[in-house]
């Protein structure tokens, strides 16, 4: 009996690990970018086109993952605590005063590793489980 | 064709050099308003710039509607283009009145950007985005504050340089360049253009993503005079001095044709936990006396849950009263008290005197969607109801107190 509810109790695990492992976001970015670290205030001045560069100057081309829309939800509840009615707000007024040009939607976990894989300057997020070394992790959301 | 739009539509032939990262972006932005108010002497509307007012009865749909497209072109990693039109229920609906931006954005690095063409008039903090309903909480702007304004672009060119010292973005940005504003008087049915010149504006900004602080100055040459002006000018100019001794002052210090003016502002906002706070104050002063002193602010506190905002304003313009007194009018002929008069709402025209207390509440229902609800009351002095359109029985600019409902569905797409 003892063994039955083990192995139950090691099947339920290894069924639900990845679901675990996928919820946890990381930032990503080519791994020729001379970046390996950023803060949460730096992501934010990139990802809230305050200040759109990694740490030595360089411009950002920051990315949004869409599809599915639970990422980026997910993405910026972690960033800036906020849903993405108030991210959109905030966007508003600056994307409709022109002063910056909000992060490049891209429709899929896969299509943002492909554009950081072709682009240096790209940084995007995807679930950790679908980063390989393809591309360089320089921040790690904590669950 | 305008300047600005026929830059937009050249450059790319001169040579630009384009790459994969070319890619047009198309977005816009709305708000469906709803307005009723109680007033017996005024209607509302949502600056000078409008000739019609909504009236007690009335139950209006467009005097707050909005609806915008913009179109973002990126050429390279360091060139893009962006054109926005506008309708806003302007008076007279041009390809020229329509286009809120029209410019071309060069961005070098990280922290330079120059933009010429048809900008945003950065003369205060929401200046910009007034009609973008969606980017703040309340149903409308506070109209102490931008009520007096009727431009929104500038066209010309700005230069920006942002950096990050420590955890905060410092912003500097200096603009230059003309606008055209639109102006009805309280009373009158002529929409009258004022041109400014020789705009220089400069702007410093220093914010974290919960709070920001930001200074504003302008200042401006007005290129002509409205048409009330010229007939009024030129009325008291025949007059001798022997029947008005001040007749000659008033011809000489009531025109806007070659005055400055001056436009300046401090804004703030901080976040705290579910709790928002933000203010403003600015100032207007100028060198005619249509342009006296006007001293104006607002503060306002919203409280935060989930896709839920609520929120309270006060909001205060005040400026200094010039006016012909009685004692001054009665003695003149007759035949000239009614120049008397007109000098009166000449002087009243960019005069306000007023507060509104407001209440309200924003529900995001979805991710690019928010329903408004919000109650206003506002006290308006004696002589300071220039924010307002008269009902055309009443004579002067009596005092009032006015109650205003505003419902919003305010979208971006």
């Amino acid at each position: 009996m003892i063994r039955v509810t083990r192995v139950l109790a090691l099947t339920t695990f290894l069924i639900l690990s990845p679901l675990v492992r996928a919820d946890t976001l990381v930032v990503i970015v080519n791994t020729e970018n001379s970046t390996n670290s950023m803060t949460k205030n730096q992501l934010i001045d990139v990802f809230m086109g305050k200040y759109v560069a990694f740490d030595n100057g360089s411009r950002a081309q920051p990315l949004d993952n869409i599809d599915p829309s639970e990422v980026k939800t997910q993405f910026y509840q972690k960033l800036v605590g906020l849903s993405l009615a108030r991210v959109n707000a905030y966007w508003s007024r600056i994307k409709f005063t022109g002063r910056a040009r909000p992060p490049l939607e891209l429709d899929s976990n896969e299509t943002v590793i492909n554009y950081v894989t072709e682009n240096t300057n790209a940084i995007g997020y995807i679930p950790k489980s679908q980063a390989s070394s393809q591309v360089k992790i320089i921040y790690t959301f904590e669950n | 064709m305008t300047r600005h739009s026929l830059i937009a539509l050249i450059l790319p032939f001169l040579g630009l050099p384009l790459s994969a990262e070319d890619s047009l972006r198309i977005s816009g932005f709305g708000t469906l308003g709803g307005v009723y108010v109680d007033s017996k002497y005024y209607g509302y509307r949502k600056d000078v710039s409008y000739k019609d007012g909504v009236f007690d009865g009335e139950f209006d749909l467009k005097a707050n509607s909005v609806l915008g497209i913009q179109f973002d072109y990126q050429l390279n990693s360091e060139w893009d283009l962006s054109y926005q039109a506008v309708y806003r229920g302007q008076h007279d609906l041009t390809l020229d009145s329509a286009s809120n931006l029209a410019f071309i954005r060069y961005k070098p690095s990280a922290n330079w950007t120059v933009r010429t063409g048809r900008i945003g008039f950065d003369l205060f903090q929401l200046t910009e985005y007034r009609d973008i309903g969606f980017a703040y909480p309340w149903a409308k702007t506070p109209s102490e504050v931008y009520g007096i304004i009727g431009t929104r672009s500038l066209d010309g060119f700005d230069a920006s340089f942002t950096h990050p010292i420590g955890e905060t973005t410092f912003n500097l940005k200096f603009s230059a360049g003309k606008s055209d504003t639109v102006t009805v008087g309280y009373e009158t049915q002529e929409v009258e253009t004022i041109t400014l010149n020789d705009i220089y504006n400069i702007t410093l900004g220093l914010e974290t993503f919960d709070w920001y602080i930001k200074a504003k100055h302008t200042e401006v040459e007005f290129d002509n005079n409205i048409e009330l002006l010229d007939q009024l000018i030129g009325a008291l100019n025949t007059i001798p001095s022997i029947v008005w001794p001040d007749a000659e002052t008033l011809a000489n210090g009531i025109g806007l044709e070659g005055t400055s003016a001056k436009y300046s502002s401090l804004s703030a906002s901080y976040t705290f936990g579910n709790f928002v706070a933000s203010g403003e104050l600015s100032k207007i002063s100028g060198k005619s006396l249509l342009v006296r002193d006007l001293n104006n602010g607002y503060i306002s506190t919203s409280y935060l849950l989930n896709d839920h905002t609520l929120y309270m304003t006060f909001g205060k313009t005040s400026a200094d009263e010039y006016q012909l007194g009685t004692n001054v009018i009665i003695t003149l002929p007759p035949d000239l008290q009614p120049l008397a008069f007109g000098v009166n709402t000449a002087l009243s025209f960019l005069s306000s005197n007023q507060r509104s207390y407001s209440v309200g509440w924003r529900w995001n229902f979805d991710e690019q969607m928010a329903f408004k609800l919000q109650w206003e009351r506002t006290k308006i002095e004696e002589n300071g109801g220039t924010l307002w359109r008269r009902k055309d029985n009443v004579i002067g600019l009596p005092e009032d107190t006015v109650n205003a409902l505003f419902i919003n569905l305010d979208f971006i797409f």
